[in-house]
C-alpha cells in the first residue's frame, strides 16, 4: 500500500473520530452553559479540544491543531481559574466548533466551507475574553505554502516553548520501508531541525554483500534529541511511516529540566506498530490521552464510552452482514420446507438445528444494528440553544429514554423530521418569555423529547409546554387554501392532520426558523417513508405533543403465516394477541355483524377475503387474528393460519409504494413471494372502506389529506 | 425522447402483445424470464399484476397489455416477463413486463425508424418513441420510461383518488371521484 493511501486512511479516521468528539464537546458546551460552576465539564471541554488538537496535528490538520489549541489555551485559563465561563465565551466556543467542524470535513463532497477569516475573528475575541493583547497571528494560522510536516512541526515547536528536553528515539524501520518510497535520510534531517540531535546508527543487521538486497532497508537508528519540543511534535515526523517502522519516543532525564512534569510522566513510551489504520489512531489516542492523564495526576479519563471493549465497523459492512443474514433465514425456510416433506429424521434434525441457529443469528446480527438515540437526541441541545438566542426565548430541552434503542437505518432518518418539530415549536409553539409571565406559566419554557418502546414500534415525542395549536386559525387557513369546504365541521384530528400538508403555514410572515410551511411536509413524507405514523394533540395554552411511531426494525420480523384463498400474507407476531375460530354458526349467529365475542369482549372484525375480493370458496372454519393496532382491538379473518415464520422485509419499491396495507413482502421456502400486512393500516384501509360501502353517497365536506392514509373523507361530517 | 434522438444504429429486443410487434432498447432490457408465480397485491388497479421474486428480490410486474387497453394476459407456454431497468423520477427500478410473446433481438438503423402517426395506433403516441420498419411489419419502439412512469402516475390516482393533482377541484367532485375509482377497483 502507498504511503498517500495511508496517510488518507490516517485522516479518516481521524475524521470518524474527531466528529464523535466534537459531539461530545458540544454537549459538554451546553452542559457547561447551565451549570457554570462545574469543574468536571470543565475537563471536559478542554480534554476534548486537546484530543482535537493533538490528533490533528498528528494527522496533518495543522490548521485545526493551531486553531483549537487556542482555544484550548482559553479552557486552560478557565481551569485554573483565571477566566470566568460567560456566555459569550459559551458562544465563541459553539461557533468555533462549526468552523473546526467545517476543517475537519474540508475537501469532502458536501462539507461546508471553512472561513479563515471567521476563525481569526473568533480568535481575536476569544484573545479578548482573555484579556491578552493581540498576539502575531504567525501561529494560529501556519503559512499554506509550507509542506504539511514542517507546517505541523512549527505550529507544535510554536506552542508553549517550554523547557529544553532530551528525548531518547529509537527508529527501526522494517525491511520493506525503502519499497514504500520513504527515505528515512529525510526523516532524521526534519528531526534535526527540531533541536540538537545526536544520530548513531546500527548496523548489526546488515548482511553479507552477497545476501545484500540494494533496495532493503537494514539500518536502525538511536537518536538523542534535545528540544523544546513535546513527544507529539516528534511523533509528527514519523507520521507517514508509522506502521512500517519500530518506533521508540522515550524522555530522559535531564538537569534542563525542571523535576516536575517530566518525572511524573515518567518513562511512558509509545510503540506504534499495528498495520490497521484505524486500529493505531484509536490506539496513539488513547495513549496520548493517557499520557495526559498522567502529566495532570490522575485526572479522570475522557468521557466517553470505553473504547477498548468495542470497535468500530463502517455500516456499509454491517448492512452486507444483514443482508447475508436474511439471504440465510431465505434458504433456512427453504430447507425447513423441504424438511417438513421428506420422511427422514435426520435430515429433519439438521434442518431444526440450523432453524434454530438462523433464528439466534438474526436476533444477533439485528441487535448489532441497533443503537440508542441518545446521540441524535443529544445534538438538539445545540438548536434548542441557538434557536432560544436567535428568537429571544428561554427554552429547556428535556430528555427521556434515551438510551430507547432502534434500528441505525431508522435512527438515521430521524433527525430531520425532529429538527423540524423542534424549530416549530420553538418558533410557534412557545410564547415569549414575558408573555408567558404574564399568562402565570413558568418563564423558561420546555421541550421535551421522549423515546419508548411499544410492542414493534417505538415512540418519539416532542412536547411543549407552549400555547398549543390553534386549531381554529388552521382550519381558516385551510379554508382561505381551498383544501376544505368552508362550514367543514372536522375532528380536531383532521384539522392537525390538515399541518402536515405540503406549503401549509398559519405564520403571519416568513422567518429564517419556519414559516414556509416545508419542515411539517417533511416530516410527514420522511415518516411516511419509514412507515410510520404521526399522532398529534394539543391543548390550547397548555402546549402540543407531536408522537411519531415508528417500526423498530426494517429489516426482519418475526410473522405469522397465514393464507386466504391461495394466497400467503404475513402478519407482524408483535401485533397479535391471539387466534380464535370463527366458523359458519358463528356467523349466523352475529347476523351478519362483523362482531366476535372474545372472552365477553366485544371485537369487530374484518374479513380479509372480502377486503381482498378473493374468489375462491371460503373454508368451513376460518380464523381469526385479533390484533391490538392504535385505535384499539381487531380481528383480521383469515383461511387458515400455516405457522410462525421469521420475514425477511423485502421493500415492495417504488411502483408499489402507494399501497398502504402492505408494508412490505417476504420470500417463502417454495420460492413465492408473501406480502407483510400493516394491521394499523389495514384496519384503517378497511374501516375507510366499509364507511363507504355502508353511505353509498359522498357527504358533504372532506379533508383532502395528503398522505392519503387516512383520509377519513367526511365520515364524521355526515353523522 | 423522439425520433430525433435516434441518430445510431442501435439493437432493440422485440416481443408481441397479441398480433402486434413492439420493441424496446435492448440497453434497458435486463433479462427475460419464463413466466413464474406472480403474487397479486389486493387493492391494486389490474394493470398491476403483482410481483414476483427474482433471485431473492422482489420485482413488481406490470401487465402491459392491460396498459395498453387490450384483454388481460393469458398464460402461455409462450408468455414471457421482460425485466427492464428504467427510469421514474431519476430513479432507477427495476419492473418486469408481461408480454405474450419475445421475439428477438435486431439491429435497427435511424433511417429504417420514422416518427410514431399521430393517429391510427391503439396506444398513446407518446409512449412510441418511432416506428421502425422491417420487412413488411412495423415495430412499435416504446419509450418504456414514459409508459412506466404514466403506470406509476395512474397507480397513484388508483390508491389516492382523494388527492386530486390540480388541487383546486370542488371537495365535492373530489369525493365524487374517489367513489367511481373505488367501484370500478
Amino acid at each position: 500500500m502507498s504511503i498517500a493511501s495511508k496517510a488518507d486512511q490516517f485522516k479518516i479516521a481521524f475524521r470518524e473520530e474527531g466528529r464523535e468528539v466534537l459531539v461530545d464537546l458540544e454537549s459538554a458546551l451546553l452542559e457547561l452553559n447551565e451549570n457554570r460552576d462545574d469543574t468536571e465539564l470543565v475537563g471536559r471541554v478542554f480534554r476534548a479540544l486537546h484530543t482535537i488538537k493533538g490528533s490533528g496535528a498528528m494527522f496533518g490538520f495543522e490548521n485545526l491543531a493551531a486553531f483549537t489549541h487556542n482555544l484550548e489555551n482559553a479552557f486552560d485559563e478557565v481551569r485554573n481559574g483565571r477566566l470566568e465561563i460567560s456566555s459569550e465565551l459559551i458562544d465563541l466556543t459553539l461557533s468555533a466548533l462549526d468552523q473546526i467542524r467545517a476543517m475537519l470535513e474540508e475537501g469532502e463532497v458536501g462539507a461546508p466551507q471553512a472561513d479563515p477569516s471567521a476563525r481569526a475573528e473568533i480568535l481575536a475575541n476569544v484573545r479578548h475574553l482573555m484579556g491578552r493583547p493581540e498576539k502575531p497571528s504567525a501561529r494560529e494560522m501556519p503559512a499554506a505554502s509550507n509542506t504539511s510536516t514542517e507546517a505541523g512541526c512549527e505550529a507544535c515547536t510554536g506552542i508553549d516553548a517550554g523547557p529544553m528536553r532530551e528525548w531518547s528515539i529509537h527508529f527501526a524501520p522494517s525491511a520493506e520501508f525503502m519499497l514504500n518510497g520513504a527515505n528515512p535520510l529525510l526523516l532524521l534531517r526534519e528531526l534535526g531541525q527540531l533541536g540538537g540531535l545526536s544520530v548513531k546508527a546500527s548496523m548489526a543487521a546488515v548482511p553479507p554483500l552477497s545476501e545484500l538486497d540494494p533496495e532493503r532497508c537494514y539500518v536502525s537508528w538511536e537518536m538523542v534529541l534535545a528540544t523544546a519540543a513535546d513527544r507529539d511534535a516528534i511523533r509528527d515526523v514519523f507520521i507517514f511511516v508509522e506502521d512500517c517502522c519500530d518506533l521508540t519516543i522515550e524522555a530522559v532525564m535531564s538537569p534542563a529540566s525542571t523535576a516536575d512534569s517530566v518525572s511524573a510522566r515518567g518513562q511512558a513510551s509509545i510503540v506504534a506498530q499495528t498495520d490497521s489504520a484505524v486500529a493505531s489512531a484509536a490506539d496513539l489516542t488513547a495513549r496520548a490521552l493517557e499520557d495526559k492523564r498522567a502529566t495532570s495526576g490522575g485526572r479522570r479519563n475522557y468521557d466517553a464510552p470505553d473504547n477498548a471493549s468495542s470497535l468500530r465497523v463502517p455500516a456499509a459492512k454491517l448492512d452486507h452482514f444483514v443482508n447475508l443474514v436474511g439471504e440465510l433465514v431465505t434458504v433456512q425456510a427453504r430447507l425447513s420446507e423441504i424438511a417438513a416433506q421428506r420422511d427422514d429424521i435426520e435430515i429433519a434434525a439438521v434442518s431444526e438445528e440450523i432453524e434454530r441457529l438462523t433464528s439466534s443469528l438474526r436476533e444477533n446480527s439485528m441487535n448489532i444494528r441497533m443503537m440508542p438515540i441518545r446521540a441524535t437526541f443529544e445534538k438538539f441541545r445545540r438548536l434548542v440553544h441557538d434557536l432560544a438566542r436567535d428568537l429571544g426565548k428561554s427554552v429547556e430541552l428535556t430528555i427521556e429514554g434515551a438510551d430507547t434503542e432502534l434500528d441505525k437505518t431508522v435512527i438515521d432518518q430521524l433527525g430531520d423530521p425532529l429538527m423540524h418539530l423542534i424549530r416549530n415549536s420553538m418558533d410557534h409553539g412557545i410564547e415569549p418569555p414575558e408573555f408567558r409571565a404574564a399568562r402565570g406559566k413558568r418563564s423558561t419554557a420546555t421541550i421535551h423529547l421522549s423515546a419508548r418502546h411499544s410492542g414493534a414500534s417505538v415512540l418519539i415525542g416532542v412536547s411543549d409546554d407552549g400555547g398549543g395549536i390553534d386549531s381554529e386559525a388552521v382550519q381558516k387557513r385551510a379554508v382561505e387554501r381551498g383544501l376544505v369546504g368552508a362550514g367543514a365541521q372536522l375532528t380536531e384530528s383532521e384539522i392537525f392532520a390538515l399541518l402536515f400538508q405540503p406549503g401549509f403555514s398559519t405564520a403571519k410572515q416568513i422567518t429564517d426558523v419556519s414559516g414556509r410551511g416545508v419542515g411539517m411536509d417533511v416530516v410527514r413524507q420522511r415518516v411516511d417513508s419509514l412507515r410510520g405514523s404521526i399522532d398529534v394533540t394539543s391543548e390550547p395554552g397548555l402546549g402540543t405533543r407531536v408522537t411519531l411511531r415508528l417500526p423498530l426494525t426494517l429489516a426482519i420480523i418475526d410473522g405469522l403465516l397465514v393464507s386466504i384463498g391461495e394466497a400467503c400474507f404475513v402478519l407482524p407476531l408483535a401485533n397479535i394477541l391471539e387466534c380464535i375460530e370463527l366458523t359458519c354458526a358463528d356467523i349466523e349467529r352475529a347476523n351478519g355483524k362483523h362482531m366476535a365475542n372474545v372472552r365477553g369482549e366485544i371485537v369487530p372484525y374484518i374479513r380479509l377475503r372480502e377486503h381482498f375480493n378473493t374468489r375462491t370458496p371460503r373454508p368451513e372454519i376460518e380464523q381469526i387474528m385479533v390484533v391490538q393496532t392504535e385505535q384499539g382491538r381487531y380481528g383480521f379473518v383469515v383461511d387458515r393460519v400455516l405457522g410462525n415464520c421469521q420475514t425477511v422485509i423485502k421493500n415492495l419499491g417504488r411502483f408499489y409504494r402507494h399501497v398502504q396495507a402492505v408494508s412490505g413482502a417476504t420470500i417463502l421456502g417454495n420460492g413465492t413471494v408473501a406480502l407483510i400486512l400493516d394491521p394499523e393500516r389495514l384496519a384503517q384501509d378497511a374501516i375507510r372502506a366499509i364507511s363507504h360501502n355502508a353511505r353509498g353517497r359522498p357527504a358533504g365536506a372532506a379533508v383532502k389529506h395528503g398522505s392519503g392514509r387516512e383520509a377519513k373523507v367526511a365520515a364524521q361530517a355526515a353523522t | 425522447m423522439s425520433v430525433s434522438e435516434i441518430t445510431e444504429t442501435r439493437q432493440y429486443l422485440t416481443f408481441k402483445l397479441g398480433n402486434e410487434i413492439f420493441a424496446t432498447d435492448v440497453a434497458k432490457v435486463r433479462e427475460v424470464l419464463d413466466l413464474t408465480t406472480i403474487t397479486q397485491i389486493p387493492r391494486t388497479p389490474d394493470f398491476m399484476a403483482g410481483v414476483i421474486n427474482l433471485r431473492g428480490s422482489v420485482v413488481p410486474v406490470v401487465d402491459l397489455r392491460l396498459c395498453f387497453e387490450m384483454s388481460k394476459t393469458e398464460s402461455t407456454r409462450n408468455t414471457c416477463i421482460v425485466v427492464v431497468e428504467v427510469l421514474l423520477d431519476n430513479e432507477s427500478t427495476v419492473i418486469g413486463a408481461l408480454t405474450d410473446s419475445v421475439e428477438e433481438v435486431i439491429d435497427l438503423e435511424p433511417d429504417q425508424i420514422q416518427p410514431a402517426p399521430r393517429i391510427g395506433t391503439q396506444i398513446r403516441t407518446d409512449f412510441i418513441k418511432g416506428m421502425g420498419k422491417r420487412d413488411t411489419q412495423f415495430i412499435m419502439i416504446l419509450d418504456i420510461d414514459r409508459v412506466f412512469s404514466a403506470e406509476e402516475l395512474s397507480a397513484a390516482r388508483g390508491q389516492e383518488a382523494c388527492k386530486s393533482e390540480s388541487g383546486k377541484q370542488p371537495i365535492e367532485k373530489q369525493v365524487v371521484d374517489k367513489l367511481l375509482v373505488e367501484a370500478a377497483a
